[in-house]
């Protein structure tokens, strides 16, 4: 006898196959760490930021000031330095209300920083990859290409004299950004993606561009790779130094030629919490530390003896919507870099709201 | 919220209602990756509905009915043999294995719809205004799944011969 009860009973049967939703939370922490990553340098092309409705608009009047934001956290780091020193060169005099710098990337080929970026928000909170965010990108280098933002509706602008051209990205939501190169001077990119309609973001894009500055402050490299298989030693890498919520992370990844597989290494006191699977765990000691791989998922967690914890995870080719996925089974790829990795002096964070 | 903050709260029910629908917790898991992916970037506007889960079930529900999705499905279940429990001979558990693979073999329309009504205890036009479809669409493809699943009346006694 076929009832509500027995069909009923069935469903709850299935039901209870129910897969662990800790591997879709893994995947979708990777997806959005490699989205940070692509957009970290350049963050404008197809963001799919959908503009919020309301809010008041973000241009206000902002003299420089080098306290930092009320809204960003005091954190602790570390006394900062490391093997390369790079100077940031530019920066932004005029920035939309509240807005502090909250991260800085580095790009490193042949050990040199090739091209800088830093961006700023208007609150201390860990970015999701949708918060607003206005950028700069100081230099350029033939691995970013990919990322270099396209559209079709262009006008030239003023830039202090410079003739730049002002570019809003296609697909829904567009983005502005500015795009010029002084004489003798690296090229400069100004991003935004405010929650403002787009004008006003093309209005702060140009406001932006042209309060940019030469700045003499520097900031640091401080870890570096002593080992990486072929296929992503030959590749510049990006050092991302930033912070989720009050912890500093510091990021450094790699891709492979062709958007072959790519390596995130993530340093901070707080990065194993996104993406440990603890039931697909296995216990593991590195250089005198105890961690866990899985192998699944190819990713490696080690916990320090200061408690910073440092995580690894290999990414497997790009699929054809432009993402990665696991890429399994390369645990001793991942110990050897680790046990060749050079930590480097824990970051000063300083500078995290400040202008 | 945000979209770290939904998925945290919310992925272990929307988990297990995409098994439900799908009868298939391989396909559950990649059906809700795909949504969660598609929604992430549209999280700003999803946010500001009354139900955002709501959104997203009829999201897993068009993605469980898409042509490519009823393709990929049906080849993993020529390829995968659910386990059925012939082993315990207890009546209401050989009936319920039964009927556990009658329902994951229904065509995904009639499994929702039965899903939807019996095991989440909608209406029938709460289930046609989440599916896109008529009331007598729903009827009647909870008509075709009732007859299919009285089916495992003929399997039952086949096994008790046993």
């Amino acid at each position: 006898m076929i009832d509500r009860e027995a069909i009923r009973d069935a469903f709850a049967a299935i039901a209870d196959e129910a897969p662990s939703p800790q591997r879709i939370q893994a995947t979708l922490a990777a997806r959005t760490r490699q989205h940070r990553q692509r957009r970290i340098v350049l963050r404008v092309a197809g963001i799919g930021v959908a503009a919020a409705t309301v809010g008041a608009t973000g241009v206000e009047v902002w003299r420089l000031l080098q306290q930092p934001e009320a809204g960003f956290p005091a954190m602790a780091g570390g006394p900062g330095g490391g093997w390369l020193d790079v100077p940031l060169r530019y920066r932004p005099t005029w920035l939309p209300r509240g807005y502090g710098q909250a991260n800085r990337t580095v790009l490193v080929a042949d050990d040199q920083a090739a091209a800088v970026s830093l961006d700023w928000r208007p609150d201390g909170s860990a970015s999701d990859g949708l918060t607003p965010t206005v950028g700069l990108t100081i230099g350029w280098h033939d691995a970013l290409e990919p990322n270099r933002p396209t559209g079709r509706r262009t006008e030239n602008v003023d830039v202090n004299g410079v003739v730049g051209q002002l570019i809003l990205t296609d697909g829904e939501p567009s983005s502005p950004y500015v795009i010029w190169q002084p004489p003798g001077q690296p090229q400069l990119i100004v991003s935004v993606m405010t929650r403002d309609d787009l004008d006003e973001q093309r209005a702060i894009a140009l406001r932006v561009a042209r309060s940019v500055q030469p700045d003499q402050r520097h900031t640091s490299v401080g870890p570096r790779f002593g080992w990486l298989p072929a296929d992503l030693a030959a590749a510049p890498w990006m050092f991302v130094l930033g912070h989720d919520d009050a912890t500093w992370v510091q990021t450094l990844s790699t891709r492979g030629a062709n958007d072959h597989r790519q390596l995130d290494v993530s340093i901070g006191p707080d990065v194993h919490k996104d993406n440990f699977i603890r039931d697909q765990a296995q216990p593991i000691q590195v250089r005198g530390f105890d961690g866990w791989q899985v192998p699944d998922n190819g990713q490696l967690f080690l916990t320090l003896s200061d408690g910073v914890e440092v995580s690894l995870q290999l990414l497997s080719p790009a699929s054809e919507d432009g993402m990665s996925g696991p890429n399994p089974n390369t645990v001793p790829d991942l110990v050897r870099i680790v046990e060749e990795l050079d930590f480097g002096p824990w970051p000063d964070m300083t500078w995290v709201g400040i202008k | 919220m945000t979209f770290e903050e939904f998925v945290a709260v919310r992925l272990p029910a929307l988990v297990r209602h995409a098994t439900v629908l799908s009868g298939d917790p391989h396909v559950a898991e990649d059906v809700v990756q795909d949504v969660l992916v598609k929604a992430q970037p549209k999280w700003t506007r999803i946010r500001t509905l009354d139900v955002p889960e709501s959104y997203l079930r009829k999201m897993i529900i068009n993605e469980l009915v898409s042509t490519r999705r009823r393709v990929t499905a049906r080849l993993r279940r020529e390829r995968v043999q659910f386990p059925f429990h012939v082993e315990d001979r207890a009546e209401q558990v050989v009936q319920r294995a039964a009927l556990v693979q009658l329902i994951r073999a229904l065509p995904p329309r009639q499994r929702i719809v039965i899903a939807l009504r019996y095991f989440e205890d909608m209406a029938d036009g709460d289930i046609a205004a989440l599916m896109g479809c008529s009331l007598a669409t729903v009827r009647s493809q909870a008509s075709r799944a009732l007859a299919r699943l009285r089916d495992v009346a003929t399997v039952e006694p086949s096994r008790e011969a046993r």
